[in-house]
């Protein structure tokens, strides 16, 4: 694998810089939760906030996650979803419980690219593309044939929100969600929206989420962190559309699927 | 409990490479920090490696502003269960654990940051130049060297606390 290619085999040298470490004192580590709350709940633009970090890559962060369900931070008013442990949403369940590690590739099983067209014959469900974003850039299915799920990817474009690390700046997830849910994502605030007459669900801001399989099971492999997604279900098929939009443009990309 | 668990090896992070009894503020600050730049953010990675990127800076800048140079402001374990139970190799083990430390010690800082990553924190050569911000070729010649480097130190004992040339 060539991320221990680079490593090769451990010098007696290393062996004993490793066991080092782990006989280094480290004191127990503080809970900085309450004193991190409360600097966060002052308002921006505080004399404490710093000029931007030049070091800092564009890197998505589950942090907002994180420190809400650690700190139980209370939802704003106008965030009408509080979340209980856990409930579903179309086909996606959102956990509030301990998201899994996001290091993960985020391929779906059995992903493969292919054409609109055939992507279309082979799915079960109709497939759907938004008239405000045109035809994807790449298109895949996953998880067997007929595949139960398909994506349609776009890169950056005039009008569409920037791309992200991969390259992708919206990523559109179909599948028939009507009986078991295909992605469990890991958030502690989400939005009740409507798009058109259809209810919707918005998350904001980063969080993790994963590909659960027909059967039930977690694919860890899938794990990533996912940017702001909107849900919503359109016959029996759930959508996620996912992006570096706002949430009404991602309502208005939604209300322009067909 | 998540953020229980990331502050351990926040905080792990900032000891091992020297924030001392400044520690603490360096996990909190990191922490406001990624949450306050949270929505400047939507692709996709790892968590992790960007907040320790976060603490590895926040303890750089600290020792900027107090002067304070030592990556190795630590205290070493002594003792295995096998070794108290032989005195004599534990004596010997220890030893060779002081001279190693005071090699590291005498290291260029930026030899201890990588030392400090690769081995004592155990990360990866990719997560080690995501947290120190370095090209990836950079923290495999740099460790290649301080490795070296430390090679040299320990071969000559009667060298101990003496600086080694080059950079």
């Amino acid at each position: 694998m060539a991320e221990l290619s680079g490593s090769g085999p451990s010098s007696p040298l290393e062996v004993e810089l490793r066991d080092l470490g782990r006989r280094l004192q480290v004191p127990p580590a503080p809970d900085v939760t309450g004193r991190v709350r409360a600097r966060l709940e002052r308002p921006v633009g505080d004399a404490r906030s710093r000029p931007d970090w030049p070091w800092l890559r564009p890197v998505a962060v589950a942090l907002a996650v994180i420190i809400a369900v650690a700190g139980g931070l209370a939802a704003s008013p106008d965030v009408r979803a509080a979340v209980a442990d856990f409930f579903r949403f179309a086909g996606i369940e959102i956990n509030r419980g301990e998201p899994p590690a996001t290091n993960g590739t985020g391929r779906l099983p059995g992903q493969t690219g292919l054409s609109l067209a055939e992507a279309r014959r082979q799915a079960a469900f109709p497939v759907q593309v938004p008239a405000a974003l045109g035809r994807p850039d790449q298109v895949l299915a996953s998880d067997g044939t007929p595949p139960r799920v398909v994506s349609l990817l776009y890169r950056a474009g005039p009008g569409r929100p920037p791309a992200n690390a991969d390259g992708v700046a919206v990523r559109i997830d179909e599948f028939d969600g009507g009986l078991s849910p295909g992605f469990r994502k890991y958030a502690y605030e989400a939005e009740e929206i409507t798009v058109g007459d259809r209810p919707a669900l918005w998350l904001q801001g980063p969080h993790p989420v994963l590909y659960v399989g027909r059967d039930g099971q977690e694919y860890l492999e899938s794990a990533r962190l996912a940017g702001n997604t909107l849900i919503l279900q359109i016959g029996s098929v759930t959508v996620r559309l996912e992006g570096g939009f706002t949430r009404d443009e991602a309502v208005a990309i939604a209300g322009s699927l067909s | 409990m998540l953020v229980a668990r990331y502050t351990a090896v926040a905080h792990r992070t900032a000891v091992v490479l020297g924030a001392g009894n400044d520690a603490e503020d360096v996990v909190q600050e990191a922490f406001v920090k990624a949450f306050r730049h949270l929505r400047r953010f939507r692709a996709d990675a790892p968590f992790r490696s960007w907040l320790l990127r976060i603490v590895a800076n926040e303890t750089k800048n600290l020792h900027r502003s107090s002067r304070r140079r030592a990556i190795l402001a630590l205290r070493v374990t002594e003792g295995t269960v096998e070794e108290i139970v032989d005195p004599e190799g534990e004596a010997v083990a220890g030893e060779r654990r002081d001279r190693l430390v005071g090699a590291v010690r005498g290291l260029p800082e930026k030899d201890q940051w990588v030392i400090a990553c690769r081995y004592f924190l155990d990360l990866s050569e990719a997560e080690t130049a995501q947290v120190l911000g370095w090209p990836r070729g950079s923290v495999k010649s740099r460790t290649s060297r301080a490795l070296d480097r430390l090679r040299t130190r320990l071969a000559g004992l009667e060298h101990v606390g003496e600086e080694v040339a080059g950079g």
